[in-house]
């Protein structure tokens, strides 16, 4: 297990942050958590304490068990994080008299909406697939969902390294604007 | 119109720029290329929500990538036993009700297969003086010498590799409940979170170990040893296990040869291997030399290389009609 120690800004983190690819990837990636967590939830001393949660759960894994997708993995613990949250609130709401303004997104109903949400989005990123051009499709699959590496996929379909990389990100870009329609 | 084009187009670039980013980030962003990447952020606020829906874009590509898989499975299950008439029926009914909703929470359901999956096989094969680096799906590196045959099993419970000839060496990805397994020319070796070099040529057969731990089990049914970091064994024509110091393991991944006290004519078939012409000794006295040196094979021809070695023991170098190339013992002694 990851040692922690605090370090000269007080925070938590392993004594080799380089040691810990996914600590680096949370380092980088706490700004655009910061938003991601603060515009679902009402209450902005959530916002450090879910950072801290994810902080916390990032450090007490084993770093030698590898993270693939360390983005979709940190979002997603923040994710879970906050629906964790909201049904530890709910709970508690159900026994007591709470002043409705504290509620959040404690509500069942909310949680229900949350639900939705992913099957649309899951059915939405189906249908996006298929729309998209064949070459982009194919290494988009092999690459983001296959996990193999960009290198294996420009030898397994002849294209060059840079061709397979500039392909995964159109396929990236398109499907995510068709998944969150705007 | 070109006003709503224009945004458009915008805004796909700063789709693009997202997904490049969260690339770069899963692959490990460079600790210099955080800064950028914090400005490129700062800029405008809604990149951060680009950002996220990036990475939820995984999670949910990998989500369909598990039902996808779980559906194959059922498939591959339904073939070995098919079902009566009537459940046939009602699993395409799941199924067709499934693909409609897209729910993972019932993709995932119990399509539990203890049957492991078909290995996925990939060959690979390096030309005279190709060196490759080869990534397999769960990040074990393979680093191919020159004229190697391999070919990669993957199966969900073990990671086979057969080496038919050549050199291979290996950072092994972790994973305890899924072997590696290296076969080669009369052994077997097994490893975890392991670096090591496999060796088939030219009466050369086994490993050498630079981290970790492997297990050498010969084919002939002789005992396993465990070889750590710095040594390595080596099955003999007889089929006995040889241990011995493991030195300058690896360098020909950076096209370097680097010999440690071995004979010549050992190092001339070793090197032989880079070039279409081969270097071969004569002289019994002269082949038995020792040899001790490192050089770079980057740009070098057969020649170059020959002369190398020659100026190392003391030797004069011939063209021989056939293209090769002979060392012998030099007319004028140095």
């Amino acid at each position: 297990m990851t040692k922690l120690a605090m370090n000269e800004a007080g925070r938590l983190a392993p004594k080799s942050e380089e040691s810990d690819p996914l600590f680096h990837a949370f380092r980088v990636l706490e700004p655009a958590l910061r938003r991601f967590i603060a515009g679902r939830t009402r209450n902005n001393a959530d916002v450090d304490d879910v950072l801290q949660d994810i902080a916390a759960r990032v450090l007490s894994r084993d770093p030698a068990v590898a993270v693939e997708n360390k983005s979709a993995f940190l979002f997603s613990i923040a994710s879970n994080l906050m629906r964790d949250r909201g049904r530890r609130r709910l709970v508690r709401c159900q026994g007591e008299h709470v002043a409705l303004e504290s509620v959040e997104i404690a509500d069942s109903a909310a949680l229900q909406d949350q639900i939705v949400d992913s099957r649309q989005r899951m059915q939405r990123f189906l249908a996006a697939l298929d729309t998209l051009p064949e070459k982009e499709r194919e290494v988009f699959v092999r690459h983001r969902m296959d996990g193999h590496t960009l290198l294996r996929v420009a030898e397994s379909t002849g294209l060059s390294y840079t061709q397979v990389r500039k392909l995964v990100e159109q396929a990236m870009a398109r499907l995510a604007r068709k998944v969150w329609k705007d | 119109m070109a006003n709503r084009n224009h945004m458009s187009g915008e805004q796909e670039d700063e789709d693009i720029a997202a997904a490049r980013w969260i690339l770069a980030i899963d692959a490990g962003l460079p600790p210099e290329r955080m800064e950028a990447f914090n400005a490129w952020l700062a800029e405008r606020p809604e990149r951060s929500e680009l950002i996220a829906r990036q990475a939820m874009l995984q999670d949910i590509a990998k989500q369909a990538a598990r039902q996808s898989f779980a559906e194959r499975s059922a498939q591959l299950v339904a073939t070995r036993h098919p079902p009566e008439r009537a459940q046939k029926s009602r699993r395409g009914f799941l199924f067709a009700g499934l693909l409609a909703t897209g729910a993972i929470a019932f993709g995932a359901v119990a399509l539990t297969v203890n049957t492991p999956l078909p290995a996925s096989i990939e060959t690979y094969e390096t030309a005279t003086g190709e060196v490759r680096l080869v990534e397999l799906s769960d990040t074990t590196r393979l680093w191919l010498d020159t004229r190697t045959k391999l070919s990669a099993s993957m199966a969900t419970d073990r990671r086979d590799m057969t080496l038919t000839s050549g050199r291979l060496f290996v950072e092994v990805a972790r994973n305890p409940r899924r072997p590696f397994i290296v076969h080669g020319a009369g052994f077997e070796a097994r490893a975890v979170g392991t670096a090591f070099e496999a060796t088939v040529f030219a009466d050369r057969n086994g490993v050498a170990v630079t981290e970790g731990v492997v297990r050498l089990t010969p084919t002939n049914g002789g005992p396993s040893i465990d070889l750590v970091a710095g040594e390595s064994a080596w099955i003999t024509r007889s089929g006995e296990v040889m241990r011995s110091d493991a030195r300058s393991i690896g360098a020909w991944r950076e096209h370097r040869m680097t010999i440690s006290d071995r004979r010549l004519d050992v190092v001339l078939t070793e090197l032989s291997r880079y070039f279409d012409r081969p270097l071969t000794v004569a002289d019994a006295q002269l082949a038995a030399r020792r040899v001790t040196l490192s050089f770079s094979i980057a740009d070098l021809g057969a020649e170059d290389a020959a002369h190398i070695i020659a100026r190392a023991v003391g030797a004069d170098v011939a063209n021989q009609a056939n293209a090769g190339i002979l060392l012998k013992p030099a007319t004028i002694p140095r």
